[in-house]
């Protein structure tokens, strides 16, 4: 078995004096999809916070490539290989979509070009002179991604890459990701919409009240199918 | 004649407007930045002004600098002095009220002009005029002194540069978005640190580019910075707090109407920019330039 690109160990975390996190242990192999169910405040988003440095505190450990995070400067996190997609798209509105696009320092050379960002989301190549603040939903979700993919990230962490968009757009996301999981990226995902969620990922983990409840492969999804309905109630 | 004034006294009022709307527009323009990005009131933002006066004073008086070297040389000590503040005090406070800041910096301001106080006293050090920039031109409606021209053109040139690489470089988009959401600028790889300490220690060489470049028309004193730096704070809440056009802009235009109302009314010219200020409030809380949230 190889060592996981990935891997938590026993993580709590806090946002300030609140204890969120009571032991979270989960492992994303390379090459993956992992995708994080559960109810609403269980802590999924926490635990990709955690993982990029976000909380106020953070005990355990999370280790990419064997290097640990927990304590680094949370602007060298980057450099380890993480792409992160926050919930609330991070697009900042004072800059032009395409100095959204050129943001980001490049973190590695796997970094996708711009023209083929453009081929993935047409939508941001018409719109690429737009203010940042002026993009729609869907857009917003788009450059989010898309700036990130420039920089060349080896874990692409997305945090509930659906929430709120239209049955198109999610179509068109979920196409991209497909599209970057054949290419061999790795992933870890929060997500709500459980079926967007099962035609993507190979792994699952389920949370609840701050830790890990269960984790099965997506062969074993079916057979499971009713408790975790019951559990994330879909 | 307009409005009963001589035209050659209303031009060469609106000269000076413009000279002291430079001082406001290159103060402001710093604060401002630092304001932006860091959330911090730079109180000390007087006392750089100042040290830029008073290391232009010392580096020509002592160590024979010509006042050309000055400009470079004495806005890059004060970036130093405002780098090492950054690191070593002001890094500590953030998180917190923006009140301890602006306690902070206040507290280093009035210790800075306690110290030149000690050694200078308050009476100001003359600064000559160099060679080069000696003397007036006749333009036939005004006679234009050539220090003054300078000191507008370069000041208005500075603050051109300034605003060009904020808008239109990468690391101009970088300090946008910092200024925007810098934590999350962090998870993407940005030592947003590194550039907290470089926008303070540019704002601070700013300033002390106005003191060398304020040092041969104002005397090299104390308290020449604390008492710019009111009207100074006038200036950014008018122009719109954070706004790089509006520091500049209001900076100009205030300097241009304390330089009016000294024709007409010469008394009410003190009170120009609190009066702009107060309506400017009553009527557009977040400034002329100042973007909604």
């Amino acid at each position: 078995m190889h060592e996981p690109l990935l891997r938590i160990e026993n993580l709590q975390g806090w946002y300030g004096e609140s204890h969120i996190l009571h032991g979270v242990s989960l492992s994303v192999p390379r090459g993956q999809t992992v995708a994080i169910l559960g109810r609403n405040g269980v802590g999924k988003t926490t635990t990709l916070r955690g993982i990029v440095g976000l909380l106020t505190r953070a005990t355990g450990s999370i280790r990419i490539n064997g290097t640990e995070l927990i304590g680094m400067p949370r602007h060298r996190i980057a450099y380890t290989g993480i792409g992160y997609v926050p919930e609330e798209r991070g697009i900042y509105a004072s800059l032009s979509v395409q100095e959204n696009l050129d943001l980001l320092p490049k973190i590695s050379d796997r970094g996708i070009s711009l023209e083929r960002i453009f081929d993935l989301f047409p939508n941001l190549k018409e719109r690429r002179r737009a203010s940042g603040g002026t993009l729609s939903g869907g857009e917003q979700q788009m450059l989010s991604i898309a700036r990130v993919l420039r920089a060349g990230p080896e874990l692409l962490i997305l945090d509930e890459p659906t929430e709120g968009l239209s049955p198109v757009f999610v179509q068109h996301i979920g196409r991209v990701l497909k599209a970057l999981k054949e290419d061999g990226l790795t992933m870890l995902l929060v997500e709500q919409n459980f079926h967007f969620a099962r035609h993507l990922a190979d792994h699952f983990y389920l949370m609840e009240e701050g830790r890990v409840a269960d984790h099965f492969s997506a062969r074993e999804l079916d057979a499971r199918l009713e408790t975790v309905s019951s559990l994330i109630g879909v | 004649m307009i409005f009963g004034v001589p035209l050659i006294a209303l031009a060469s009022q609106l000269v000076l407007g413009l000279f002291n709307g430079a001082f406001y527009a290159l103060l402001s323009l710093g604060l401002g930045v630092i304001f932006g990005l860091l959330r911090v009131v730079n109180f000390t933002h007087g006392a750089f002004y100042t040290l830029g006066a008073f290391a232009a004073f010392l580096l020509t008086s002592r160590a024979g600098l010509s006042f050309w070297a000055c400009l470079i040389v004495a806005p890059l000590i004060v970036a130093v002095l405002a780098a090492i503040l950054e690191r070593g005090l002001l890094r500590k406070l953030y998180g917190l009220d923006a009140l301890y800041g602006l306690l902070l910096t206040f507290g280093i301001a009035l210790l800075i002009e306690g110290v030149l106080q000690y050694f200078y006293g308050t009476a100001g050090q003359p600064f000559a005029v160099p060679e080069a920039l000696r003397g007036t031109s006749n333009l036939g409606f005004m006679f234009l002194p050539h220090y003054r021209a300078f000191a507008i053109g370069i000041s208005l040139l500075l603050c051109l540069l300034t605003w060009l690489i904020i808008e239109y470089t990468s690391l101009g988009a970088k300090l946008r978005a910092a200024t925007e959401n810098s934590r999350l600028l962090e998870v993407f790889g940005v030592n947003v640190p590194v550039l907290l300490t470089g926008t303070y220690a540019f704002g601070g060489a700013l300033a002390g580019f106005a003191g060398v470049v304020a040092a041969p028309v104002f005397q090299v004193s104390p308290l020449m910075g604390a008492n710019l730096i009111i009207v100074v704070f006038a200036v950014v809440i008018i122009g719109g707090l954070g706004s790089i056009t509006g520091a500049i802009v209001s900076g100009l235009m205030l300097g241009v109407l304390e330089a009016v109302a000294k024709v007409y009314w010469p008394p009410s010219a003190n009170l120009v920019p609190f009066v702009i200020m107060a309506v400017v409030l009553f009527l557009r809380p977040r400034g002329l330039f100042g973007k909604g949230e």
